[in-house]
């Protein structure tokens, strides 16, 4: 059953895929793991930057949620240096009504607005709160330098 | 840290898996008895299982593993469907809610793709229902509600036809449950959480079939609610169950 849902997600990823993502297996062979990209959104300081993502469904998807992590570096509160991604729907908030494409939109969405609340990277998150224009210097640059 | 949180892992992985040795999804009927002395070292609850055996004779144990009261009211639900071949209303009313839900959760911002196989699945099933002979119902639904494949779908969408049921009545539950929307993400679709009454309020309407639920009251007494109250509710079938703190099992007359 697994399966047979991924393989609809990637159909319907194809007909209606979300703004500034994609989404698909590496391999033909593999349709559990897959390799994602998300352009840094326009209103962020990651303008310009295609970010790339491996996504591992486990085998009791969807009612474990699909393992997401960043390949490509990223400035940001909420993603480590592993590229982990500290977001609720990956984690105690994923539902089985959720889907990849959701999935992307709202690491998307966290690219515009972080989470410096509930942050994995706490000096990355001390320094939003206090010193935006450095923030976004700083993740502007990492921007140009890895994902450009 | 990490050290701490992967023991903390193992923990629960090994507390999942003794339960799962110790108990299986659904018993085979055993008589009430068995609970007057699984509970004998709580007196409180002795005068509960004598009131108790004077209204059933025996109970279907299922296990704690989360889901019980949904298990336990599909089980009886369908039971009552093969058994009772001429309750065609009640079946009638019941298939037509489950036919209408994926309108009804698409409606509310679901996506087909993530709700379809869960309900081409449960309408088949229900279809099947008048097709069984009463004689296999105990073995039909002991293979159908207690597996690791189609029970996790059937129960799932039981989950979401009741987040269906609260969020389209989101007025009526805001005061008791906050926002509808983070409580059903968080109390009914997460996998494996507990049922409490605004859950089982909304389902029972949803699909029309009411509950008897049997518990021990504030003085020990055996304490019978019915849910949905509505009168309407008692033309029809209503599962019985009976309910002791954190747990629900299936009662049988």
């Amino acid at each position: 059953m697994a399966l047979k849902r991924i393989q609809k997600e990637l159909i319907d990823l194809g007909k209606d895929p979300p703004a500034n993502c994609s989404a698909g297996p590496i391999d033909e062979k593999d349709q559990y793991h897959w390799q994602a990209t998300i352009m840094g959104p326009d209103d962020s300081p990651y303008a310009g930057g295609v970010f790339f993502l491996n996504i591992h469904f486990p085998t009791d998807y969807p009612f474990k949620p699909p393992k997401c992590n960043f390949t490509t570096r990223i400035y940001h509160p909420n993603i480590n240096s592993n590229g982990s991604i500290c977001l609720d729907i990956l984690k105690d908030q994923w539902s089985p009504a959720l889907t990849i494409s959701k999935v992307l939109l709202s690491i998307s969405s966290l690219l515009t607005d972080a989470n410096p609340d509930d942050p994995l990277v706490p000096e990355i998150a001390h320094i939003y709160k206090t010193d935006r224009p450095k923030y976004e210097a700083t993740a502007r640059e990492w921007t140009r330098k890895y994902a450009m | 840290m990490q050290k701490q949180i992967r023991l903390n892992e193992d923990y629960q992985n090994q507390l999942r898996q003794e339960i799962e040795e110790a108990s299986p999804f659904i018993s085979d009927v055993t008589p009430v008895d068995i609970l007057k002395a699984e509970y004998a070292d709580n007196f409180k609850f002795s005068d509960c299982f004598e009131a108790l055996q004077t209204r059933y004779k025996t109970v279907r144990r299922l296990r704690r593993d989360g889901n019980c009261f949904y298990r336990a009211y599909l089980f009886q639900t369908f039971e009552h469907f093969i058994i009772n071949k001429t309750d065609t209303k009640q079946y009638l009313r019941f298939l037509k809610a489950i036919e209408g839900s994926k309108a009804d959760l698409m409606a509310l911002g679901y996506d087909e793709i993530a709700i379809e196989d869960f309900y081409d699945l449960f309408v088949a099933e229900v279809k099947k229902l008048p097709d069984i002979s009463p004689a296999e119902a105990q073995q039909h639904l002991l293979k159908l509600l207690c597996n690791k494949e189609e029970a996790v779908y059937l129960i799932m969408y039981a989950r979401f036809m009741t987040a269906c049921y609260l969020k389209q009545n989101s007025i009526l539950f805001e005061d008791f449950v906050g926002d509808v929307a983070s409580f059903c993400m968080r109390e009914v679709e997460a996998v494996d959480v507990e049922c409490d009454h605004p859950q089982i309020i909304a389902i029972t309407n949803y699909l029309g079939v009411g509950v008897e639920i049997n518990s021990v009251g504030p003085k020990g007494n055996l304490e019978v609610i019915k849910l949905p109250e509505d009168a309407d509710f008692d033309q029809g079938f209503r599962a019985k169950l009976l309910y002791v703190p954190g747990h629900y099992d299936a009662l049988y007359q």
